[in-house]
């Protein structure tokens, strides 16, 4: 039953001991969306992502993963989704060829013909043992074999941590490229966010166990901006501005980053009386540590 | 449809893995073999204890390894495959455990065959033994834990393995006692139906303290302790301080004639020398063999009936000592235990010479014999008639416990203490008690 949810946690929650890692997660994925999950390293995304996968027990919550249980339809789950994580341990003894024929057979959807030619797009050498390959082809490798089963949604978790910069953009390069042709979901957790901006179409940034913010990618980049507010003297303190993300004196400027823009934060804005006001774009990177660094007003 | 696929491919997973050790360890025992026949020390260490020691650290490594695999949830299976995540974990276990108990098998088989079917047991057991307990540290703890605790092991359980793969011409050792192979057995049983147990540490990475993790492992460690401290004393008993020299005599009732031999059992130089004196007619003659003997009795003043046994065969032989033409020939010969004759030098220098279990009748025609039993048993003996004349042997009682030899020959029956008489025309063994006149 398609109920347009890929991914769907209510009050998820897992704690080590008196450490909460999840904290009472709400997230709905939607299906047929790519979803970067972002936050920064220890945020919770590898754990939750280990709870949806079972391999996790949950304190709290439920999770549902294309309307299966977590638990009691682990093993569909992993029938039906396609999983990378970060340096996967692939049977580096086996050539290219033979994990991909030791792989087939645990999959009833599994697509020869799409393998092949992921292999031949990849340039992956079958008859090449996995451990003379290096580090990108082996995340290309893991990432055919997620793949090659057709599975209706595709979670990657930090598949490109330790890439450096050129195969990771050769590595996102053939999920975009996957992507677009399949139209499936795709779960993207990392921490990289300048890498995800020109892939994904919605976004939820974990922060210390707690999901802070979870919307379209549009709707978070149209409504963030940065003010850049120029006075005669030293800037007064930031009260009373709506969305306020974060901000920073900078000499006799004082730089504003808001969500929610619109004329309601203009005024609040004018309201301290500044020579000047400029109004720039951000990126998802700027929006990202504006909500996750230091001087984060979550609650403004 | 899919489950014999999956469970071949988890098969065919770990031999792809799995065959080079499982190949180079057969291959190493194989080629090991002619030298341990040869008695090949390397380093002062016996070929077999060294090719043993090199088996032993590749199953330490291995076991440790593939649990860290497991336990660090690297294995590939266990988070993308479409079944429970304990299945590859536990085709990874059993695959290997089965190919360490191979690997021992490849080396067991030679001795199975060349000194004591159990002994091939042991081996088999020891090598499955070591992979346990690497897999099971490295599982709870971590890799270093594994490795160190799998050299323990075999530092402490190798004990009744090493001595038992001493070559033919070393030091023997009994090490086939059942409840050897009984302890091994519970021992792999034991850790198998453990497994479950530990099976949320497979498949849940579960938060548990290294103080938890150090107390489990000490529990753990305690059980298992247990079963190499009871192997140890337990083989114990089957040692003997056998190198070395024993001498004794063997006089004819009169005092006239005495038969004086040196046993050394020092290593493989193991000899024996004979001489014979003649104090009534003043004569003398000595005898130098390259084996076990014991002298069994005097006969007609001129002969000695002598009982060998060549190092490493299991055959001993009855044989008839001309002193007047210095001519050995051979009666007869009965199967035995490899180095038996040795053993039961060993023990009538340790229980003292009184307790000579070989026994000659006063005619030559009969003769006892206690000698470890054939039938798999240490610290077990079995009674053997010799008839001379008929060139005949039997086992009157085997796997007894008695080792005491004490008999009184008559013309058609030998009395032995505890009550039993044999009947020397039927070769056969009864009790008999002897009759009590009641008193008026």
């Amino acid at each position: 039953m398609d109920t347009g949810i890929a991914i769907e946690t209510q009050g998820l929650t897992k704690r080590f001991w008196k450490k909460t890692v999840v904290d009472e997660l709400n997230l709905r994925v939607p299906t047929g969306s790519i979803f970067a999950f972002l936050g920064r390293n220890g945020a919770g995304k590898t754990t939750t992502i280990r709870m949806l996968f079972d391999l996790l027990d949950r304190t709290a919550g439920t999770a549902r993963v294309l309307g299966l249980d977590c638990v009691k339809g682990a093993r569909e789950i992993r029938r039906r989704v396609g999983y990378v994580a970060q340096n996967e341990d692939l049977y580096d003894w086996m050539t290219v060829e033979r994990m991909i024929w030791f792989c087939k057979g645990f999959y009833p959807t599994w697509d020869d013909k799409l393998a092949a030619d992921l292999q031949r797009r990849l340039e992956l050498p079958g008859d090449t043992r996995i451990r003379a390959l290096s580090r990108g082809k082996q995340a290309q490798l893991a990432l055919l074999l997620a793949m090659a089963y057709r599975p209706e949604l595709l979670i990657l978790d930090e598949p490109t941590a330790g890439l450096d910069v050129v195969v990771r953009r050769e590595f996102l390069e053939g999920v975009i490229q996957l992507v677009q042709e399949e139209g499936r979901t795709i779960f993207f957790s990392t921490h990289l966010v300048h890498e995800v901006e020109r892939v994904a179409d919605w976004v939820g940034i974990m922060e210390e166990g707690k999901l802070i913010y979870c919307a379209p990618l549009d709707e978070l980049k149209s409504g963030t901006r940065r003010l850049v507010c120029q006075f005669p003297n030293i800037p007064p303190a930031p009260e009373h501005i709506p969305g306020l993300l974060h901000s920073e004196k900078v000499g006799k400027d004082l730089v504003l980053t808001v969500r929610d823009y619109g004329e309601h934060t203009l005024t609040a804005v004018h309201a301290l009386e500044p020579e000047s006001v400029e109004v720039e774009d951000l990126s998802l990177e700027d929006i990202f540590v504006a909500m996750v660094g230091k001087g984060v007003a979550q609650d403004a | 449809m899919r489950k014999p696929s999956i469970a071949l491919r988890l098969l065919w997973k770990e031999w792809s893995r799995g065959w080079p050790l499982l190949a180079g360890g057969i291959l190493l025992a194989q080629a090991a073999m002619p030298l341990v026949a040869r008695g090949v020390t390397i380093f002062k260490l016996d070929i077999a204890q060294a090719v043993l020691f090199v088996l032993a650290l590749a199953l330490v490594v291995r076991g440790a390894t593939l649990a860290a695999d497991e336990r660090d949830r690297r294995a590939y299976a266990g988070t993308h495959f479409p079944f429970h995540p304990a299945r590859g974990t536990l085709f990874t276990f059993g695959f290997h455990l089965l190919a360490a108990m191979v690997i021992g098998l490849g080396f067991g088989w030679y001795f199975a065959l060349h000194t004591d079917p159990t002994i091939g047991t042991l081996l088999v057991l020891f090598c499955a033994t070591i992979y346990l307990v690497s897999f099971i540290a490295a599982l709870a703890l971590s890799t270093p834990a594994g490795i160190v605790a799998g050299l323990l092991w075999t530092l402490i359980a190798g004990t009744a393995p090493f001595y038992a793969v001493t070559p033919p011409g070393g030091q023997q050792v009994l090490t086939d006692d059942f409840s050897v192979s009984w302890y091994s057995i519970y021992f792999v049983v034991v850790i198998v139906l453990a497994l479950p147990a530990l099976l949320p540490l497979l498949t849940k990475r579960v938060n548990v303290s290294l103080t938890r993790r150090i107390v489990g492992t000490v529990l753990l460690a305690t059980a298992i302790a247990l079963v190499p401290v009871a192997w140890y004393l337990q083989s114990q008993v089957n040692y003997y301080a056998t190198d070395g020299t024993i001498s004794e005599r063997l006089t004819s009732p009169d005092g006239a004639l005495t038969v004086k031999y040196t046993i050394t059992l020092a290593g493989k130089n193991r000899s024996t020398a004979l001489e014979f004196l003649d104090y009534r007619r003043q004569r003398a003659a000595r005898l130098q063999l390259p084996a076990a003997v014991i002298p069994v009795g005097l006969v007609e003043d001129t002969a000695v009936i002598l009982v060998t046994q060549q190092p490493g065969k299991r055959r001993i032989a009855f044989q008839r000592w001309d002193v007047e033409r210095n001519s050995r020939a051979t009666l007869l010969a009965i199967p035995a235990r490899r180095d038996a004759l040795r053993t039961v030098a060993s023990q009538m220098y340790t229980y003292g010479f009184e307790q000579r279990p070989i026994s000659l009748s006063s005619d030559g025609r009969f003769g006892l014999l206690i000698l470890p039993t054939c039938f798999g048993l240490a610290n077990r003996y079995d009674l053997w008639l010799i008839d001379f004349n008929r060139r005949q042997a039997n086992i009157l009682r085997a796997g007894d416990y008695s080792y005491s030899l004490q008999v009184t020959w008559q013309a058609d029956h030998a009395l032995l203490a505890g009550g039993q008489q044999v009947d020397l025309a039927h070769h056969t063994i009864s009790s008999f008690s002897l009759p009590i006149e009641e008193k008026p």
